[in-house]
């Protein structure tokens, strides 16, 4: 089985980095939406069934903790792992993120093994590649 | 800034292009000629007082690490339409990088902008960059390249 995933970066080369990376890293992918933001990232939820989202938290429009929180709220989101991807320099913000219900980070820049390691880690067990 | 400081700015800058885009970074010539399409990305940020960091680059570099980081070739069309975007997003994780590092084992929260370029008009603003106080001049895989980061802006706000 293979995972349907949403990326959420303002910018479109680090959105085309993760995804080779993903595919580097040989996950197994079945589809990679994209937004520029956390308010465009919330409508990709709404119109497609996602198992995964990787959200920056730095961006203009809605920023990846704010979306984090509307996911929450919304009890058919609210099941979807988050995992922020940033380079945010603070680290106490980055504490805060565990009451925010994010499931992992990854620091920018990031190699393709930092990127499976926590990703087989996250997804969920019954569909985690082999 | 400090002398520790600054070298730990051209290897946190130096870490941040070799893993997103594999391109090593050497001490390049102060007195390097311009490079043509000059870029000037800069991302303002917040510690004890507000400060830029602050990349001259060629639009050039810019396609170079597109083309690396999507694995085409730099004359691709992907990779010329996304030269401005990843010159920004280097400025955005150098300067994380770099931040996070000084506020290590202290209670310091940094807080930076969203990064923003400029195409410079005037002929002299890579001299003026190159030359001005606390800039590195560098050659990353051929493209000459300047970073610095501008003290005590005052507050717009």
């Amino acid at each position: 089985m293979s995972y349907r995933i949403l990326i959420v970066d303002d910018s479109s080369t680090i959105r085309a980095m993760i995804k080779r990376t993903i595919t580097m890293a040989e996950i197994p992918v079945e589809a990679f939406f994209e937004a520029p933001d956390g308010r465009q990232g919330l409508q990709v939820l709404t119109e497609e069934s996602v198992d995964l989202v990787l959200a920056d938290l730095n961006m203009p429009e809605m920023n990846g903790v704010e979306m984090t929180r509307e996911m929450r709220e919304d009890p058919a989101l609210a099941g979807i792992p988050v995992v922020v991807v940033s380079a945010e320099p603070d680290v106490h913000k980055l504490e805060a993120l565990k009451k925010e219900n994010i499931r992992g980070y990854i620091r920018k820049p990031f190699t393709p093994e930092g990127v499976r390691d926590l990703l087989t880690r996250i997804l969920p067990p019954a569909v985690k590649a082999a | 800034m400090l002398e520790t400081e600054s070298q730990l700015l051209v290897e946190t800058l130096a870490e941040a292009l070799e893993t997103t885009a594999f391109v090593a970074l050497m001490p390049g010539e102060p007195g390097a000629p311009a490079p043509a399409e000059l870029r000037i990305v800069s991302i303002e940020f917040t510690r004890s007082d507000k400060a830029a960091l602050e990349l001259a680059a060629p639009r050039a570099f810019g396609q170079m690490l597109s083309a690396n980081i999507l694995g085409v070739e730099p004359d691709d069309e992907a990779a010329i339409t996304g030269a401005d975007d990843v010159l920004k997003e280097v400025v955005n994780i150098t300067c994380g990088n770099l931040l996070m590092r000084l506020a290590q084992d202290t209670d310091e929260s940094p807080k930076m902008s969203l990064p923003k370029i400029n195409i410079p008009t005037d002929e002299q603003a890579w001299a003026s960059f190159a030359h001005s106080p606390g800039a590195f001049v560098l050659d990353a895989d051929g493209h000459t390249i300047a970073i610095r980061v501008k003290q005590s802006l005052k507050d717009e706000g």
